[in-house]
């Protein structure tokens, strides 16, 4: 599977590489434009990702943003919705808003920080993308 | 150690109760009758699905497992109408449902997890779901997965956050003091979820290091840990001078330095304003360490709520509108008049207060229904309880105290009252019994009762009894008492005339128990009875 991760606090960057590593193939960004970037190249090189995780405080773009420009993208593609890319936020944020807005604009998961790892994996097995 | 309670889990709570509320109420409002009508099996699916979608967004496998397999039965009826269900059953299958999810809300409140094993339970659904549809061909239910679209997980710590307000001061002659004072920053990196601190420039500005000498260095500092721990940390010996680490409030931290080392607590928390959050909000600009992040629009403050009340918005409306004037007013309080209009709006504003805290009787009737349902069940007895005044409001406080009292006395008269069908054809009355639950307010009074159509009480049986236990005056005749104060012998410790004690009532603490309750809050009971034809008692509480 190939995960695209974008967090832009070192510490929290390296623990969650260490962590979806055991996923997939993890490429890094470390703003949410990169990581609306790296999403767009990923499809013209043909090699989409099926993972993509957002941190939402970041600079430049926040995860907001990114998850926007992600399904936009997914739109003008027209890719199916059951094709489109499983987008996790991950975050400290964690009031009933933040929660609402970012399921409003199309994440699948949302999971608080510090991320329960158990329960992290059998989401990702909810959703088909580990056995 | 304080904990603040997911917002999430929050919100999927007070739903789920709200769901399990109004499930209870149209599965009790139709026990009696032969099955549920159509709009009513639409209504138990619905909420079934909805619990089902958000039992599965917060990953509650047993609950989702749970509210599949009920929605199951429901869409079966719905589709298939089958006949001949048993109703009874059925009602009784669904308020197992709806207890057992109620009792893993309770849990998750208390901090625990749901993951009570609801296998048997779904089992028994299952069963029901076999024998109503025996007649049917096989018809499974296209299994639309119980998966949900959209998982949200809680974070693992739930901890709350302290913020700490650390101020070191260096002895003068203390040789390059900005290191010193990073060194304490690193230190506190490991439990900080947020550091701040200034001059933020130790690093990069050499000249920092007079400027700490001078001024001493101040941290804010977001973290899980204790103080202690923080004491811990930062008393490590670094050449200080003075160190003091204090407990401040969320909005204190946000504020950053310019209230650093204010003494006066921050005024009362801002009321939220309920606005949505927009993409954008939470780009980071980047800024000098030791800043912080920065967000575009700063997060709306901390808050932890553990009670919810749902409070009329007109009713809110009037409040604030009353405040406003009464703030203006205040201003000008130097003469009599603007004193005057003062304590006008004020007791307006307390009448206001008052009213928001009524609650009307609904829910605590519908328990009761609940409970007369489980006795008629339980005795064998047909009994049917009527509701009269549920919409009659009353102090949040009254109401959830007399919760324990009419709840007894419910069972009293589900137990005691009420006789079994035989007897009650032979005493030439309607084989159903009666249960009346009433609440009204009569002359400053609140008047809560409980009706039987019953046997009565007996009045010869509670005078032997009595004298027997020595509450009688021997100098007094039977015929002496008054009713009256022959009711009020079995309102006395330890006085109970049934032999048969039932699983329902009467283990001879009762109705002493009940009165005691009900004079804690200022009220008085009373009891009316009459052989062959039933009590009521009645509760008064003045207003």
């Amino acid at each position: 599977m190939r995960i695209l991760l974008a967090e832009d606090d070192f510490v929290t960057r390296k623990f969650m590489m260490n962590f979806l590593s055991k996923y997939g193939d993890c490429d890094v960004t470390v703003d949410g434009m990169e990581a609306v970037d790296a999403f767009l190249l990923a499809h013209e090189e043909g090699e989409p990702y099926d993972l993509v995780c957002l941190d939402i405080m970041m600079p430049v773009m926040d995860g907001y943003q990114a998850l926007i420009g992600i399904r936009n993208i997914e739109k003008e593609r027209e890719i199916p919705k059951d094709k489109a890319v499983k987008v996790i936020m991950a975050t400290a944020l964690n009031e009933e808003k933040n929660v609402k807005t970012a399921f409003d604009l199309g994440c699948t998961i949302y999971s608080g920080k510090p991320i329960n790892q158990d329960r992290f994996e059998q989401a990702l097995k909810k959703l088909g993308l580990i056995d | 150690m304080s904990f603040k309670r997911d917002d999430m889990l929050d919100t999927y709570l007070l739903e789920t109760s709200q769901i399990l509320e109004e499930l209870q109420t149209v599965v009790l409002k139709y026990k009696d009758e032969p099955a549920f009508p159509e709009d009513a099996v639409d209504e138990i699916f619905r909420h079934m699905h909805t619990m089902k979608g958000s039992a599965g967004f917060m990953m509650f496998e047993q609950l989702n497992a749970l509210a599949h397999k009920t929605e199951d039965v429901f869409f079966y009826i719905r589709e298939h109408k089958p006949e001949g269900v048993n109703q009874k059953d059925l009602v009784a299958l669904v308020l197992k449902v709806s207890d057992f999810i109620q009792g893993e809300l309770d849990r998750l409140s208390e901090g625990e997890v749901a993951d009570t094993d609801s296998g048997a339970l779904i089992e028994e659904l299952d069963e029901f779901l076999k024998h109503i549809s025996k007649d049917d061909a096989e018809d499974e239910r296209k299994a639309s997965s119980g998966a949900s679209t959209q998982i949200y997980i809680a974070p693992k710590d739930t901890k709350a956050s302290h913020y700490f307000q650390i101020y070191i001061t260096y002895t003068r002659d203390t040789k390059l003091a900005n290191v010193h004072a990073y060194k304490v920053v690193h230190a506190l990196k490991g439990v900080a979820e947020e550091i701040k601190y200034s001059p933020s420039t130790i690093l990069s500005d050499e000249k920092s290091s007079d400027e700490i000498l001078d001024q001493g260095f101040k941290i804010l500092l977001k973290s899980h840990s204790p103080k202690k721990k923080i004491d811990e940390i930062v008393s490590a010996g670094y050449e200080t001078r003075s160190i003091s680490i204090i407990e401040i409030d969320a909005s204190r931290f946000k504020a950053g330095f310019k209230l650093f080392g204010v003494d006066a607590p921050i005024a009362a928390k801002q009321t939220e304003v309920a606005t949505e959050y927009v993409p954008g909000d939470f780009v980071v600009h980047a800024d000098a360490p030791g800043g912080g992040k920065v967000l575009a629009k700063d997060s709306a403050a901390a808050k932890s709520k553990s009670n919810h009340v749902n409070i009329e918005v007109s009713q809110m409306d009037k409040l604030s509108d009353l405040i406003m004037k009464l703030v203006s007013a205040e201003k000008k309080l130097s003469d009599d008049k603007t004193a005057e209009k003062v304590k006008k709006l004020t007791g307006d504003i307390q009448d206001i207060v008052m009213n928001m805290r009524l609650v009307p009787m609904t829910n605590i009737f519908l328990r009761m229904n609940r409970i007369i349902f489980e006795a008629s069940r339980k005795m064998d007895k047909d009994i049917e309880c009527s509701i009269i005044g549920d919409e009659v409001r009353a102090d949040r406080g009254i109401v959830e105290h007399i919760a324990d009292p009419l709840m007894h006395m419910v069972r009293n008269s589900a137990d005691h009252g009420i006789e079994p069908s035989s007897v009650r054809e032979a005493a030439g009355k309607p084989a159903k019994g009666k249960i009346t639950l009433k609440a009204e307010i009569k002359n400053g009074e609140l008047l809560v009762s409980v009706s039987d159509d019953g046997a009565g009480l007996n009045r010869e049986k509670i005078l032997n009894k009595a004298k027997e236990k020595g509450l009688t005056d021997k100098n007094r005749k039977d015929s002496d008492y008054t009713d009256e104060e022959v009711w009020k012998f079995i309102t006395l410790p330890g006085f109970s005339t049934n032999a048969n004690i039932t699983e329902f009532s009467g283990r001879g603490v009762g109705m002493d128990v009940v009165v005691t309750s009900i004079e804690q809050i200022g009220g008085t009971l009373d009891i009316t009875s009459k052989a062959g034809k039933g009590s009521t008692m009645t509760m008064r509480f003045p207003l």
